[in-house]
């Protein structure tokens, strides 16, 4: 009978831990200054993190209400079936939001980074 | 094993891998990320595939997602609630065929597979490749879930002496 917990398992945790961490530390974790908002990869809008506001997204998924307040972007309306959006908001650079139903996702941007590497 | 109760067998695992996955979908978990779960239904797979009855962990696997996408979340889910469920599996079948990982060890490669899995299609179906920050929460969500799910499943799996799969009685 196979083992719960052997040493191969100790050594398999060791490991994720460390790649983990190190995604964790590569990671930037300054904070961003524009929401990307897409739609398919497509570019849909582009918003200013340090206004708040309500900014609404329509597609042919479906429809989406995308709010900032307090330099945080997040979803606070729906018509997706699951709602999975609702949950979380993001503030930091590269930080991602998905509608995945809608195929909508909200990328941090600005302020060092993937993005400023790339140049993008 | 007679081929009537195998069949049986499996019927009960699916369902009670339905209930489970039901369960943990009335308590999402407080965590301020989408996507982050339990995968309590994967113990049931996981107590199967200990059992050597890989046909039946197999069927769960694939019958569990679709009648959750029929009854309850509908068709939007079910290709990422697929890929997770079939990757997790064929990782979870090969880890226990070639190394000598426990019950945790073989689940936390499988709850990571999962994650993983989901988020490349929510990559390719958003064309977001910027999606791929997920990937840290994910890996440390799916390695957390799995250490439960694999603590569970080897437990019941050793208190279960008389299920035994496939081998003839």
């Amino acid at each position: 009978m196979r083992k719960i917990f052997s040493r191969a398992d100790l050594w398999l945790l060791i490991a994720l831990v460390i790649v983990i961490a190190g995604i964790w530390l590569l990671r930037r974790s300054g904070s961003g200054q524009t929401v990307c908002v897409r739609v398919d990869g497509k570019e849909v809008a582009r918003l200013a993190l340090s206004r708040d506001g309500e900014y609404p997204v329509e597609s042919v998924y479906g429809r989406n209400l995308v709010k900032i307040r307090d330099g945080s972007a997040f979803v606070a309306e729906t018509d997706c079936p699951n709602g999975d959006c609702l949950r979380g908001s993001i503030s930091k650079s590269g930080d991602s939001l998905a509608c995945l139903p809608h195929h909508l996702t909200l990328t941090v941007e600005g302020e060092g980074g993937i993005d400023a590497v790339s140049g993008k | 094993m007679s081929r009537s109760r195998r069949i049986a067998l499996a019927a009960v695992c699916t369902a009670l891998a339905l209930l489970l996955s039901y369960v943990e979908s009335l308590f999402p978990l407080p965590v301020p990320v989408p996507g982050v779960k339990l995968g309590l239904a994967n113990t049931v797979v996981l107590v199967l595939l200990l059992k050597e009855d890989r046909l039946s962990a197999f069927f769960v696997s694939v019958v569990r997602v679709m009648l959750s996408a029929a009854l309850f979340s509908g068709f939007s889910g079910f290709l990422y609630a697929l890929s997770g469920s079939l990757v997790s599996f064929f990782i979870m079948l090969s880890a226990l065929r070639v190394s000598r990982l426990g019950s945790v060890g073989v689940s936390v490669l499988g709850g990571v597979s999962h994650s993983l899995a989901q988020l490349c299609v929510a990559v390719l179906v958003t064309h977001t490749p910027q999606l791929f920050s997920y990937a840290g929460v994910l890996m440390a969500a799916g390695t957390a879930s799995g250490v439960l799910t694999g603590l569970i499943a080897g437990a019941v799996a050793k208190l279960l002496p008389g299920f035994t799969g496939m081998k003839k009685e």
